[in-house]
């Protein structure tokens, strides 16, 4: 289990500025499960990441894999994989050399699986890195952490630069290595849709501060949205005492809510309010991160959905 | 599970392997410099050096080739330029990674130890050099052997070079990686690297240009008794070049190598190695600590660390400001200027400290910003540069330390040398493989091996008025350059030159010339216990100054012995006075008595002893004016500016009289007699009956014969 407590990080710019790109955050990431980073450019999504592979080490708080500490412990990096959201790859390699160097790297690497999908993404082995597109690069290094065979893969900005049929593609080899090995990807994105369909777990960031992290089932258990046409405007009124409502929006008499509580206690809420029309709608990631956030004061709008 | 320890990269052979992989271009590059510079390189220099020497006998031959090789891969190449520039690209690529964010996500996410990569890193950039060094290196020995190029002095040299290469290397490569820790981009890194490497060279040689420039009793670059030596490897590799194959020791410079010249050379620059080696060390542990220290963060950062960026600045800046204002002295040669011009030089020379501190403080700021508005930050900071530069030039200007005025504590003195240019030099250069002990370029050489004064009060009371006199330095001041050094009791060299104005009290002067320890140190009849075998083979000659004697050989050690008893009649007074001739020791053929110089020796009125000698061997010849009977004719020339030449010859035995009375002959000279009243436009040309040769001489301004004034209608001077 990757844990963090009170993580922190702080960047001098322009001389004396202290700019805090990371602020007390804690988190625990379970295993087999994939954790989604959300936040803007600058949220500081990247230096978490970074700090959680061992690249930068905190100034205050800890890091942990397995209760072990990641900053310059051989052990504890040997068990995850970071992809940055620019990789390097040797100027002249190839990626049979990337994989090549990836094999002395971790013991772990799987040579023959990362040629088998190297061949099932058409990536030619020994076509040069520096001819590659920017999505074909992107491709190449989740193949190699995927290949490498790390208990944890870091991804930042994970599906920039792939085209829709290749990002569905990944995200099936995600679930495979999930159910057959039980991996636990953690992918950062500035795009909260990007991401939505393979979380399990969602924290969001923002100006270094984890705004929440929770599991999305239970978020979703814990939250509805009701569409209602009430039959008159006192009915309205009782109906809004009993519920916890996060967001309403109105059209004309159509009323829609959300609210926090689980279906069946919404629906027994209901069942003595005359109402002209009445649904209970699926409710999207987006819009949970919106009730949730904007019940904290934030227009999620403008963080995450651009 | 995953384990870090069972990976490849872990162990020390798969990290080589890795890393080898990814500096192929620099073990290329490391393999195409040594085979350039040692198989291919020396079989050229043997090809000219044949070439050149073609048709003379093989012996010849051979030394030359033994000479070519020892200079071009012994410790007198001026090759270690190149090992340490290597070692700067090396450090550069192996810890160029820490200047990308991208590379360090690369190889900072990886599972191995901080300590394994920088040991892995460092280890991996010597043996880039370390191997094709040895085995490129090793490998040319046995072909100069087969070549018959090398000897065993050679080859030990060769070795010791190699090994100085190695040292030169790896300290230009710590600095490197020091200069890498405190910076966070590659072309920063390059600049500190290399500006830190010449830092000491760049300043001495400012200091030492200011020193020149200013002070008139800085006894010049070249002239210093002491050894300089810096302690960063570029600086030292040019101190070292100077001190064992430049301008200090010109006869050393080339010859075959000899375990005892070897042993020589290597002495002078044994400190700059030494200390070389340990600034490399101290820059690999200061770089390890920092390297520990380091925050990947600083990827991209032009200079990590907010008080080296100020450093940087300020040493940069001014070096700048200064060495601009050198090159501006040099123009206008400040030293040799005076009066209005001199002050017009000085503002133009602060002009260009200015803007040389003013623009490289700015430059550097633009590239601490990466913007070209950088230009005007931090200006208070470019204008403290500014004025400290100005104030440095303006020290040296104003000699406020005193430099022109020094004079030590005669306590603190352990022993002093008051040196001057004698007008008869000798020298005594053992070539081949002789032996270099009792060896000496010059005669200002030999006084500064063997002159021990410890009358240090005497020495100074003459040094003060030298020294007011080259200061004051007008027109009509007369006297004798010297130079006085002060071998201090903690350990310091002190030099100064001075003007010894032929007015100073004779008694103040006799107080060093009388004494033995001035004599042992000025005559080469002392400490000769190395030459005197030798010497005892070389020819002797006696002059006159209008004709000569030739004598057997084996007199030496008789003349020296007479010669020794003679000067303790020796004083200031006769220095003064013209010799009534010459003795003079050469080694006819040079090379075939495997050395060369000459050593000459000048007698006085009263040199009883010698005289006796002289005469036993049947070289006496009387004083010049007693030999006119000797003489077929003399001809005078004058040489006039204007091109207007007029010569006269004279076989008049009363006319050659009368020249012969009023001249001074060339190869007769006094060490201390005024030379100013010297009219070298004057000739005087001897041509004895004998046909031997002829001779020369002048005569001085006031002392012309009417007859020869009359006769080229002479102007007045």
């Amino acid at each position: 289990m990757i844990e963090t407590m009170h993580l922190t990080k702080k960047f001098r710019v322009e001389g004396k500025r202290v700019v805090t790109a990371v602020n007390d955050v804690s988190l625990k990431l379970e295993d087999a499960k994939v954790f989604g980073l959300v936040g803007t450019n600058g949220a500081g999504k990247s230096t978490l990441l970074r700090i959680l592979s061992g690249v930068m080490k905190q100034d205050d708080g800890m890091v942990c894999i397995d209760r072990e500490p990641v900053y310059d412990n051989p052990e504890s990096k040997a068990k995850l994989f970071f992809v940055p959201s620019d990789s390097y790859f040797f100027s002249t390699g190839c990626p049979m050399d990337m994989g090549v160097y990836y094999q002395c790297v971790y013991d772990t690497f799987d040579m023959q699986k990362y040629l088998k999908l190297l061949k099932s993404f058409n990536l030619d082995p020994e076509r040069r890195i520096s001819e590659f597109s920017k999505g074909m690069k992107k491709q190449l290094s989740i193949l190699l952490a995927l290949s490498a065979g790390t208990r944890y893969v870091l991804l930042d900005e994970t599906f920039d630069g792939l085209d829709p049929l290749v990002r569905q593609a990944m995200k099936s080899l995600f679930a495979n290595e999930i159910v057959s090995r039980g991996l636990t990807p953690v992918l950062s994105s500035h795009n909260l849709r990007e991401i939505e369909d393979i979380c399990d777990s969602i924290g969001l960031l923002h100006q270094g501060g984890l705004l929440l992290s929770s599991d999305i089932e239970d978020m979703k258990l814990g939250m509805q949205k009701i569409q209602v046409v009430f039959a008159s405007e006192e009915d309205r009124k009782n109906a809004e005492a009993m519920l916890h409502i996060l967001t309403h929006e109105s059209r004309g008499r159509l009323h829609t809510y959300t609210v926090s509580a689980s279906r069946e206690e919404t629906e027994q809420k209901f069942r003595g309010v005359p109402t002209v029309f009445f649904e209970v709608l699926p409710l999207s990631l987006e819009e949970i991160f919106i009730s949730e956030t904007e019940a904290s004061g934030y227009d999620i709008r403008k963080i995450i959905l651009n | 599970m995953t384990s870090a320890k069972s990976s490849s990269i872990n162990t020390f052979s798969g990290m080589q392997k890795l890393l080898f992989k990814r500096s192929f271009w620099l073990a290329a590059l490391n393999v195409l410099y040594l085979l350039l510079y040692y198989p291919a390189g020396t079989i050229l220099q043997l090809v000219r050096i044949d070439m050149i020497n073609d048709g003379q006998p093989l012996a010849e031959q051979l030394e030359a080739r033994l000479s070519e090789v020892s200079t071009w891969l012994g410790i007198r190449t001026a090759f270690l330029f190149p090992a340490v520039l290597l070692g700067i690209i090396t450090g550069l690529q192996a810890f160029g990674y820490l200047f990308s964010m991208v590379k360090m996500d690369f190889y900072q996410s990886q599972p191995v130890s901080g300590r394994k990569v920088f040991f892995g890193k460092f280890v991996h950039g010597i043996l880039l050099f370390e191997l094709p060094l040895f085995v490129i290196g090793g490998l040319t020995i046995p072909v100069l052997y087969f070549m018959h190029s090398l000897n065993g002095a050679g080859t030990l040299e060769i070795l010791l070079q190699m090994a100085r290469m190695s040292v030169y290397f790896i300290s230009g490569y710590c600095v490197t990686i020091f200069a890498a820790m405190v910076t966070g981009n590659l072309p920063v890194a390059a600049g500190v690297s290399v500006f830190l490497n010449s830092l000491d060279f760049i300043f001495l040689k400012i200091l030492l240009s200011y020193e020149q420039q200013f002070f008139k009793t800085f006894v010049g670059i070249y002239d210093l008794p002491k050894r300089y030596y810096g302690i960063f490897p570029l600086g030292n590799a040019f101190f070292g070049s100077e001190l064992v194959s430049g301008r200090q020791f010109m006869s050393d410079s080339y010859s075959p190598m000899r375990l005892q010249l070897l042993g020589t050379l290597y002495g002078r620059i044994f400190p700059a190695d030494i200390a070389v080696l340990l600034t490399g060390l101290v820059c690999f542990i200061a770089g390890y600590r920092l390297f520990k220290k380091r925050k990947a963060e600083s990827a991209g950062k032009s200079v990590v660390y907010a008080p080296v960026r100020v450093c940087i600045k300020f040493i940069a800046g001014t070096a700048a400001g200064l060495g601009i204002g050198t090159l501006i002295f040099g123009i206008f040669n400040v030293s040799s200027d005076a009066g209005k011009n001199r002050n017009s030089t000085m503002l133009i020379a602060a002009g260009g400290i200015l803007c040389g501190a003013f623009l490289v403080s700015s430059l550097i700021e633009c590239i601490y910003e990466q913007s070209i508005r950088g230009f005007f930050k931090s200006l208070w900071q470019t204008t403290v540069i500014c004025a400290a530069a100005v104030l440095i030039m303006l020290t040296f200007r104003h000699d406020v330390f005193g430099y022109d005025r020094f004079v030590p504590e005669a306590s603190k003195v352990a022993y002093a040398q008051l040196t001057h240019y004698p007008a008869l030099d000798s020298s005594y250069s053992p070539a081949g493989t002789q032996d270099l002990k009792g060896s000496f370029n010059s005669l200002m050489d030999f006084q500064r091996q063997n002159m021990k004064l410890t009358n240090i009060p005497a020495v100074i009371d003459i040094a003060k008025e030298g020294q007011a006199a080259l200061v004051r330095a007008t027109d009509d001041e007369s006297g004798f350059s010297a130079q006085v050094t002060y071998y201090m009791k903690n350990g310091r060299v002190i030099s100064r030159n001075l003007l010894i104005p032929y007015s100073i009290q004779a008694k103040k002067l006799d107080a060093v010339w009388k004494s033995e320890e001035f004599k042992e140190g000025f005559f080469p009849v002392y400490h000769d216990a190395e030459r005197a075998q030798q010497l005892e083979s070389w020819d002797v000659q006696y002059l006159n100054g209008v004709t000569r004697k030739k004598g057997p050989q084996g007199l030496y050690r008789k003349i020296a012995q007479a010669y020794r008893e003679d000067l303790s009649q020796y004083n200031a007074a006769t220095a003064m006075s013209l010799p009534i001739g010459v003795i003079r020791f050469d080694a006819s053929w040079p090379m075939s008595k495997n050395v060369s110089g000459e050593i000459v020796l000048p007698v006085y009125t009263g040199f009883r002893n010698t005289v006796a000698v002289l005469k036993k061997a049947d070289l006496w010849l009387d004083p010049a004016a007693d030999c006119v009977d000797l003489i077929g004719k003399v001809t005078v020339s004058y040489y006039g500016d204007d091109g207007q030449n007029a010569s006269r010859t004279y076989t008049d035995s009363g006319k050659i009289e009368e020249i012969i009375k009023h001249m001074k002959p060339d190869d007769l000279d006094g060490d201390l007699i005024m030379t100013d009243d010297i009219r070298w436009d004057v000739a005087i040309d001897i041509f004895p009956k004998d046909e031997s040769g002829s001779y020369t001489g002048n005569f001085r301004k006031d002392d012309i014969p009417s007859f020869i004034v009359n006769d080229l209608q002479l102007p007045e001077e």
